[in-house]
């Protein structure tokens, strides 16, 4: 329901950018989907914490799950990004400071799932995870804060500035009901995930049972 | 590819990525009950075979 409301109010509310034009409505699910990818990455940093505190098996399923999920998502806001910076910028890519952050971000949780599926004890592979799970998230602030750190081509933040919130109240609500629709869609998706990790985990304990 | 072109290609992209990975991770929870499922069965069965000896 509310990812057709945030349709509905991206195709038939929102207004037409005057410069850019309908492509600016990329903008609806990319900023969101960068906002579900650093909250994905915030669980797996305190998931991995209750890891690293010795709260497992609980913490790992979540941070592995949100892991893999965060990743899902920024590669779909690269692929957004790029989508709308051929049109407006005229490439597909080029070597930003947002673009070049959120590219390394991209592999630190790659380099986080691939840890994780190739280190065969469960035991040492959670706390491998949790190490880099806490270090990794070092780059989300980064990330964030790069288009005030350097000369970025990359719009600058629209919403969370100092001096409120830059667009028109029909674009900013828009964007608040995507932002809430794109939320509450990882909350689903992340349920989805730590249930697979949850029924791998008795099939392990099973398997262990077994002559 | 003219402007609405770029903006369908990355609405597609978002629904068409999303759904792929809603697909796998139903397909995986299905596939890991349906394993469990045996396991348990031959679980039980080796139970029920240390009974009897």
């Amino acid at each position: 329901m509310a990812m057709l409301g945030a349709l509905w109010a991206i195709f038939l509310y929102a207004p037409t950018e005057r410069v850019q034009g309908d492509v600016q409505r990329i903008f609806y699910v990319h900023v969101p989907m960068a906002w579900v990818s650093y909250l994905a990455f915030f669980v797996v940093f305190v998931a991995s914490i209750g890891v690293a505190t010795g709260r497992r098996p609980g913490w790992d399923a979540v941070g592995r799950s949100s892991a893999e999920v965060g990743v899902v998502f920024t590669t779909l806001v690269l692929a957004t990004g790029s989508l709308w910076a051929k049109p407006i910028w005229g490439t597909w890519w080029t070597w930003d400071a947002r673009l070049t952050t959120t590219l390394v971000l991209w592999f630190i949780y790659l380099g986080y799932l691939l840890l994780r599926a190739n280190v065969p004890d469960e035991e040492r592979a959670a706390r491998y995870g949790a190490v880099w799970g806490i270090v990794g998230f070092i780059d989300v602030p980064i990330v964030h804060f790069s288009v005030e750190l350097w000369r970025t081509l990359h719009p600058e933040p629209v919403v969370l500035r100092s001096d409120g919130p830059a667009l028109p109240a029909a674009m900013l609500m828009t964007l608040l009901v995507a932002v809430v629709a794109f939320t509450l869609l990882y909350v689903l998706i992340l349920s989805q995930r730590i249930q697979l990790e949850r029924v791998r985990e008795r099939l392990r304990l099973a398997s262990s049972l077994l002559p | 590819m003219d402007s609405l072109g770029y903006l369908f290609a990355a609405y597609a992209l978002v629904w068409a990525g999303l759904a792929a990975y809603l697909y796998y991770l139903a397909h995986s929870v299905a596939a890991a009950r349906e394993e469990m499922r045996h396991l348990e069965a031959a679980l039980r069965d080796d139970q029920a075979r240390q009974h009897e000896d």
